[in-house]
């Protein structure tokens, strides 16, 4: 159920979404209710994935809030450019694989 | 689910051919050092509970938790590194997998270029010696 609230926006901001809405025939709160989803879920994404850059969410975490799978959110780094929380100190401190799993010479 | 998931797939594979196992362990009084994610925590607590394991994450909070909790831990591009000097993978495998990783997994430049450099290095004999470094 849609529930009313207030909010103070710049007035050229405000005349240019008025004269958008007049030309494209468009219902006036339909389209600001379709801008404030669109608008909220990009901002969330990013912000979410600036928290994961930062280390502060896990991809898991991430994950959840968006409602991404792990591919998902693979691809999404890679349309923004990002990468893992996967630092260049953490490869040089991984462990050695153990060497009992050398294979064996027939 | 194999062309959703092919990674989900392969994985319900070999934990039917019993390559992998699967553990329950009840993870109440466990509360990682650092928020993670139910999964993460739980393989943490796995680690700690089994002992003498090797942790294998591509989670920087995940390895930030296992530090902490002095861990030893790998991610993957190591373990492709470590299969080629243990001859478990050839070595056009080994090379494309730093590519892989750098495209799909989203390593970032450094580390793939370091474990590109690792590999050659395991091809021409050297020992990767970054830790005395």
């Amino acid at each position: 159920m849609a529930k009313p609230t207030t909010i103070r926006i710049p007035e050229d901001l405000l005349n240019e979404i008025d004269q958008f809405v007049r030309e494209s025939k468009l219902d006036r709160s339909a389209y600001l209710r379709e801008v404030l989803w669109k608008g909220f879920s990009v901002d969330k994404q990013e912000r979410l994935l600036l928290k994961y850059v930062r280390g502060d969410l896990s991809q898991m975490e991430v994950c959840q809030e968006l409602k991404w799978s792990p591919w998902e959110f693979l691809s999404q780094l890679k349309a923004r450019n990002l990468h893992l929380s996967v630092e260049l100190e953490d490869w040089l401190d991984a462990e050695k694989l153990p060497n009992f799993l050398k294979k064996r010479r027939p | 689910m194999v062309r959703k998931y092919p990674d989900a797939a392969m994985i319900s594979d070999l934990i039917s051919k019993g390559a992998i196992k699967v553990q329950s362990l009840a993870s109440a009084g466990f509360s990682s050092p650092i928020s993670l994610h139910q999964g993460e925590e739980e393989a943490l607590l796995l680690a700690m509970k089994l002992g003498r394991s090797l942790f294998a994450t591509d989670e920087g909070k995940a390895i930030k938790a296992a530090r902490f909790l002095r861990l030893p831990f790998i991610v993957t591009p190591k373990i492709v590194v470590e299969l080629f000097r243990l001859k478990r993978i050839s070595s056009k495998k080994a090379q494309g997998a730093p590519e892989k990783l750098d495209k799909i997994g989203r390593y970032s430049p450094e580390i793939i270029a370091d474990a590109l450099v690792s590999l050659m290095e395991e091809k021409d004999g050297k020992t990767d010696n970054h830790k005395d470094t």
